[in-house]
């Protein structure tokens, strides 16, 4: 027994529509800015790998994110959960 | 003339220059003058060398053409030779001359000697010292300045003592800053520090910064920025919970300065505007009365602090350096910060640069960031920096232990 197709339908019409996109500024002590636009529930390590795209001499996953100066992010975390907005500015440092 | 004897008695005039010497009479006398008249003569024959007119004669020549000689040759050994004539007989011994046969004979002649010049010497120093020492006596009599110093040093001591009350009445709450610590507590930061196990291993996360601790950064020697921030944290959050016993401030972490200051164009106040707005922190920073702001030089830890209250910056090196360029950043900083915060305007020109003198200072090469955390400890109690380098043992690991439980004291 198939299920129905309007039911099929139906699930289509709940889903929920997509979320609004943000954009992101990274900036480094280097001068470097690099943005990205992703969406409230992504994982923020999509910035960090955008920045360090960019930044080829920052060896990959030495860098430290930090929000509104005290707020360390981490790949694992969305932008959501910090409350990030659109136009919001990431300061990256070099760890030491 | 007679002619028939010109052999026995040639004319002198014509003798040749090497022709044999006349034989003396007899009958003539054989020398001018007598003995006596001849010392009347040359009184000084005898006592003369020889050769005493080629002592200048020679070093007259040697002088035209700068010879070598000591130019003093000549006379200083003629007057090293008149001083021995002139000096009392009984000094010049027989063991000088080398001519002394009998022991008994010279060794008494020694030692009169010896205590001759005993005497000589002991003579001249009793008579120097008396001397200025009876000056210095009389200058102190008739000096009664000293005495004006005498009562004003007593003044300032009892001054300075009146000063000192309120630092000691102070520390009579240090009893709790150097509490020990308990049998578990000191057992829970051995274990830390030796437990054996993946060094990356989480050992705390402090949620609101998300500041994880990883055993890795924990052990390291000078405590990383992680540990830093951290501490930092706790120490804001030990302010909120208690805020009748500490006083009200700001503590900004360790990226601070760097961002500030440290960016491609220098002095950059737009990169750490959004840092300190009220909706994050709570509070304006005019509100505070101190803010910290710890300065990273390379491999070294300072702090910088701006005394709201006072109006003034301080600057604190465990090294005991000093740098007024970052108190020059802070000053346009604060400035522009309660400007666009607060929109007041202060002029951070006139604040002074309170310069400390005595502030305890690190013995080592690893303990900057220990010395660091505590002069924010202190300053934020309101007491003065009563620590010194014996007592870090304890604060290392006081300070991991309050890491550990994410709870500053």
């Amino acid at each position: 027994m198939s299920p129905p197709p309007e039911q099929d339908r139906r699930l289509g019409v709940v889903k929920p529509e997509p979320e609004p996109m943000i954009k992101l500024k990274v900036l480094d002590n280097e001068g470097r800015r690099v943005f990205h636009t992703m969406r409230m529930s992504d994982k923020l390590q999509a910035v960090m790998d955008a920045y360090y795209a960019k930044a080829p001499d920052v060896t990959y996953g030495s860098g430290t994110f930090m929000f509104d100066g005290s707020i360390r992010l981490r790949g694992s975390e969305t932008p959501a959960e910090h409350g990030l907005q659109d136009d919001d500015v990431i300061d990256s440092y070099e760890d030491l | 003339m007679n002619p028939a004897t010109p052999d026995l008695l040639p004319e002198r005039r014509k003798r040749r220059f090497d022709a044999p010497p006349l034989p003396r009479r007899f009958d003539a006398p054989q020398s001018h003058g007598r003995p006596s008249q001849r010392r009347r003569r040359w009184p000084f024959s005898p006592l003369l060398p020889e050769n005493f007119f080629a002592f200048d004669m020679g070093n007259f020549i040697s002088g035209l053409f700068g010879g070598r000689r000591p130019k003093d040759d000549g006379l200083g050994f003629y007057k090293g030779w008149c001083d021995a004539r002139s000096r009392d007989l009984t000094v010049i011994t027989d063991e000088e001359t080398g001519t002394g046969q009998h022991l008994l004979g010279r060794t008494t002649k020694d030692w009169s000697r010896k205590a001759a010049l005993e005497a000589v010497k002991g003579s001249q120093r009793q008579k120097s010292e008396p001397f200025y020492k009876k000056a210095l006596g009389e200058a102190r009599r008739n000096d009664n300045r000293l005495e004006e110093r005498g009562i004003k040093v007593r003044l300032e001591e009892e001054r300075l003592a009146g000063i000192r009350k309120p630092y000691k009445a102070a520390e009579e709450d240090l009893s709790e800053l150097f509490k020990p610590l308990t049998d578990e507590e000191e057992k829970e930061v051995h274990d830390c520090f030796h437990a054996r196990g993946p060094s990356s291993k989480v050992l705390v996360l402090h949620e609101p910064s998300n500041i994880e601790v990883s055993k890795e950064k924990f052990q390291c020697l000078i405590p990383g920025r992680w540990l830093l921030n951290l501490y930092l944290e706790l120490l804001k959050e030990r302010e909120k919970r208690e805020p009748k016993r500490f006083l009200k401030c700001h503590f900004f972490n360790t990226f601070f300065y760097k961002k500030l200051a440290c960016g491609k164009n220098g002095y950059d106040y737009k990169s750490v505007k959004r840092w300190t707005t009220r909706r994050k922190l709570g509070y304006d920073l005019i509100e505070c009365n101190k803010i910290f702001v710890p300065v990273h030089k390379d491999v070294h830890w300072c702090l910088a602090i701006i005394n709201m209250k006072k109006n003034t910056f301080q600057y604190l090196d465990s090294l005991g350096g000093m740098d007024h360029n970052v108190l020059n950043m802070l000053a346009r900083y604060i400035a522009e910060e309660v400007k666009d915060k607060s929109n007041e305007v202060i002029d951070t020109s006139s604040w002074q640069e309170d310069i400390v003198d005595d502030i305890p200072l690190q013995q080592n090469g690893w303990d900057c960031g220990m010395f660091m955390l505590k002069y924010i400890d202190f300053h934020s109690r309101g007491l003065s920096l009563s620590f010194r380098q014996k007592d870090m043992e304890y604060f290392r690991k006081r300070t991991a232990k309050e890491i550990l439980k994410l709870r500053a004291d």
